[in-house]
């Protein structure tokens, strides 16, 4: 069969082209933006709801297995230091007590504050912590390095005077202005509220099943087998549903290796989940930054050289690199930009949510913003200036109408005129993200005689719907409602998946979703066509019937039903790959915020997020995703930061009263705008969502606080505290 | 037997495998473990599983009616209030005791009632949404049965 050029329309509904593509033999027909679907962009409730709202769902720490041990971790308690000794021989001992494992031998160097010692399982969790009180420990503390960002400093290039009067950032005089600012972000954690951990029991032919709570449970199976050393194919991981991880659980953590240990030791199920504060301590963080930028702007209103250098402060291990808007400033142009990672005694770097993008599109967006009003522009329109020919520029419009940017954004910042002890203005940011897929997902679909559509992936959906998108892709190009459909994902044993990182899992697994379906319909025509004796071109599957020329149809239940003892099954790949709209997507948010000069609060009133992502498979769906990013945009914005006691080396707030995440008193009202794209990659054009909506909320919210009141913050989360001092330098408000 | 030091949330989850509660912070700090003991919202975490003997308690698995959803439910799966799920049963919890005790609760006295649950993934605004339906549709039911009376 000869491969067959096709004409699509891709990219979104404010900016298209049409591109070629050759399907490969086999695939489905690939969507477009002309393609009218039944279901896809529809609002579906996800298909595990109904699990999740009745306390069925079983998560990795639900599970309880007979004869199950509970194990816990001994942590340092200091940050530098090294192991002098360790016995478990009393803990051992203890009432319940029946397995102990050493994380570090005698001579191991301590790297941080909650560094793993050693881990015990008993009959309770209780026990198991008793136990560990008995351990023998002699640690030998050294010099630590917790606190860096004093150094970091001194490494940066100084940066302009800060303001002290309105007056000083209003437009500048001469043809060119310059500014150099240092911005600073904090650690931020990434709690998910299921802690990290895995059930694991080892079975009597010596193989491995793991209830995980995972992003990667493929990656989660690798990191078992090296710790047990035996063969991947001997250990099944089960993640059913997992309570969220945002970057921190892509990989197997030592906590993973302890327990498969202990399982393997005792010979019974255990259970390992870390404790919150281990959560602060252990299992990574968002690593806080230092961002000295230098921008030129013509007084026309362009901006002509960016250069910089940032640092970034990452615990004992990881990367602390920012990802920076830059190269949509100034295309074709070259940034001069440094990076230098300064490790020290804390819990290391992870993967959160856009790693190195809130922080660098925070620094960038500022400084950007900054500069329209030097020059004397309006910041939407300096950034539809600078911007020129890029999707931005439209969605910054329709996020601009959304918001009413023209009656809401604050003409005369900082100017108070009477008694107001608030000041209200409007900000905004870019975003971007890259479309990233695993070429070797696949999927398997199986139509039943019953009529009941199987389809199995082996990864995880971690809360943002895959397993609902899987249903809705393999509903569509069947032509049945998605209630027919059963997914089941989460199982080792099933065709191989995408860890869910790098807004990857939709885009990963539509495709072969897509393929598997088209495939197995195929069959089931194939089939039925045999058993009538017809040609299967004169069979057509559409609107859940088969149709067969000459105008007899067959329901769907009939048709299966014609399958007598033996479902049809394909297993769909990953194909296509054709250059399609862009290799990334965009979007923009506007937030609407009030500061309080009183007492510094920064309220955020309503935010508008728009953003496209490909083809919306779920709007509902696609929409939470969105809410989600701005929320947790919103906590790096104003709340979170991790604390640490220069002199001691130890993190001051390690639980959730201390530590604040968003709570529902503090919610603004948030506005998604999902623009229904098609990404033209593939046969079905979906692309990621999780992390471009997190990475502009911060940069929003800031921007809108120097709309308000003329001050621009410098540093992250925007405390009241801090606002205050910005407001009492520049003399702003009742304070002053 | 239940140990003196077990919580109410140790007894559920660990010996009659009621999983619907989740402990997530063991610090009566996230909201993850909520239920109804008596009709009021406690943190199960912060309670003596001894102390609650004799006492009413409702969980999340208690909710629905067989295989019928409480309204509650059925509003958070329409109005997608959940992500992960880890907070969802917490969350409608909370909700419950709110509209049990107040069935004309507002946005206001919601947003007050979940100010205890923390959810991670971001799930708020549909949660205030699916509340808001629910009370809506609890209120008319009431009215319905009522008026179905006389």
């Amino acid at each position: 069969m000869s491969a067959q050029e096709k004409k699509l329309r891709v990219g979104s509904p404010l900016m298209h082209r049409r591109i070629a593509a050759t399907p490969d033999a086999g695939d489905a027909p690939p969507w477009d933006l002309d393609t009218r679907h039944a279901l896809v962009g529809k609002r579906i409730p996800r298909l595990d709801a109904l699990a999740k709202v009745s306390g069925r769902a079983r998560f990795p720490s639900d599970v309880r297995p007979g004869d199950l041990l509970y194990a816990a971790v001994l942590r340092s308690a200091i940050p530098a230091g090294m192991v002098k000794r360790i016995e478990l021989g009393p803990a051992l001992r203890m009432p319940g007590v029946e397995g102990g494992v050493l994380a570090k031998e005698p001579g191991k160097k301590i790297r941080y504050q909650g560094d793993e010692l050693c881990a015990v399982c008993a009959t309770s969790r209780a026990a198991a912590e008793e136990a560990l009180r008995k351990v023998t420990l002699e640690l030998e503390p050294s010099e630590h390095t917790a606190e860096r960002a004093g150094e970091a400093r001194q490494k940066l290039p100084e940066a302009d005077p800060l303001p002290t009067s309105l007056a000083e950032v209003g437009e500048a005089e001469g043809d060119e202005v310059e500014l150099t600012h240092v911005y600073e972000t904090q650690t931020q954690m990434h709690h998910p509220l299921e802690p990290h951990g895995i059930t694991a029991r080892v079975g009597a032919d010596s193989s491995v099943d793991v209830w995980a709570s995972t992003q990667a449970t493929f990656g989660m199976r690798a990191g078992i087998a090296k710790a047990l050393e035996i063969p991947q194919e001997k250990v099944r991981v089960h993640t059913e549903h997992m309570g969220g991880g945002f970057g921190s659980k892509l990989s197997p953590g030592v906590e993973a290796r302890l327990c498969a240990l202990l399982a393997k030791q005792t010979g019974k199920p255990v259970q390992l989940f870390v404790d919150r504060r281990a959560e602060a301590l252990a299992v990574g963080n968002r690593p806080a930054s230092l961002q000295c930028l230098k921008v030129k702007a013509s007084k026309a209103g362009k901006i002509l050289e960016w250069s910089g250098k940032t640092i970034g402060l990452t615990g004992y291990a990881g990367s602390g690199r920012v990802t920076s808007p830059v190269s949509f400033y100034l295309p074709g142009k070259r940034a001069r930009l440094g990076h230098e990672d300064l490790r020290d005694n804390q819990g290391s770097a992870r993967a959160f949510r856009a790693p190195g993008h809130p922080q660098g599109f925070f620094a960038a967006e500022s400084i950007v913003d900054e500069l329209a009003y030097r020059v004397g522009m309006d910041p939407l329109e300096f950034r539809l200036k600078n911007l020129a020919g890029t999707l931005y520029t439209e969605q910054l419009k329709l996020a601009a109408k959304e918001i009413d940017w023209e009656r809401h954004s604050n003409r005369s910042p900082g100017r108070v005129s009477g008694g107001e002890r608030s000041l209200r203005g409007v900000g905004m940011a870019i975003t971007t993200w890259g479309i990233w897929a695993s070429r070797g997902t696949q999927v398997l679909c199986r139509i039943h005689p019953s009529g009941r559509v199987e389809v199995r992936n082996g990864a995880q959906d971690i809360g943002t719907g895959s397993r609902t998108v899987l249903g809705i892709i393999t509903a569509e190009t069947l032509g049945i409602p998605v209630e027919r459909v059963d997914v089941f994902l989460g199982d080792t044993k099933d065709p191989v998946g995408p860890g869910s990182g790098g807004s990857m899992t939709a885009a990963s697994l539509s495709p072969p979703a897509r393929h598997a379906a088209w495939q197995a319909g195929k069959e089931l025509l194939a089939r039925i066509a045999e058993q009538a004796g017809r040609k299967v071109e004169d069979l057509k599957l559409t609107g859940g019937e088969v149709r067969i020329a000459g105008g007899r149809k067959l329901s769907w239940d009939r048709a299966c039903a014609a399958l007598g003892n033996d479902p049809v099954e394909a297993l769909g790949k990953s194909l296509g790959r054709w250059k399609g709209f862009a290799t990334r997507v965009s979007g923009c948010q506007l937030a609407d915020v009030s500061v309080d000069l009183d007492t510094g609060h920064v309220r955020p009133n309503r935010i508008v997020a728009v953003q496209d992502c490909g083809t919306v498979v779920d709007m509902l769906t696609a929409e939470s995703q969105v809410i989600g990013g701005v929320i947790q945009g919103i906590g790096y914005a104003l709340f979170e930061e991790r604390t640490t006691d220069p002199k001691l080396g130890r993190v001051m707030n390690t639980d959730l009263e201390q530590y604040r995440i968003p709570g529902s008193m503090e919610m603004p009202e948030i506005v998604p705008v999902l623009l229904r794209g098609n990404n033209g990659h593939n046969n079905s054009g979906v692309a990621g969502l999780g992390e471009p909506p997190t990475i502009p909320t911060a940069g929003a919210i800031a921007n809108a606080v120097r709309n308000a009141t003329g001050v621009r913050m410098h540093r992250l989360p925007m405390t009241p505290a801090r606002v205050l001092e910005g407001l009492e330098r520049m003399k702003i408000g009742r304070r002053s | 037997m239940v140990e003196p030091r077990a919580t109410l949330l140790d007894l559920l989850r660990n010996q009659l495998e009621l999983t619907g509660a989740k402990e997530a912070c063991d610090l009566g700090a996230c909201g993850a473990c909520t239920l109804e003991v008596g009709g009021k919202t406690v943190n199960a975490c912060m309670v003596l599983a001894l102390d609650c003997e004799g006492a009413e308690i409702l969980t999340v698995e208690g909710l629905s009616d067989g295989e019928k959803l409480h309204p509650l439910q059925q509003s958070f799966v329409e109005a997608d209030a959940l992500q992960c799920g880890y907070c969802t049963c917490g969350m409608l919890m909370s909700a419950h005791a709110c509209l049990a005790a107040n069935p004309g609760a507002g946005s206001r006295e919601i947003r007050e009632a979940l100010a205890g649950n923390l959810c991670r993934c971001g799930t708020y605004p549909r949660v205030f949404e699916a509340c808001e339906k629910a009370a809506h549709t609890m209120l008319r039911d009431a009215g319905a049965r009522k008026g179905g009376k006389r």
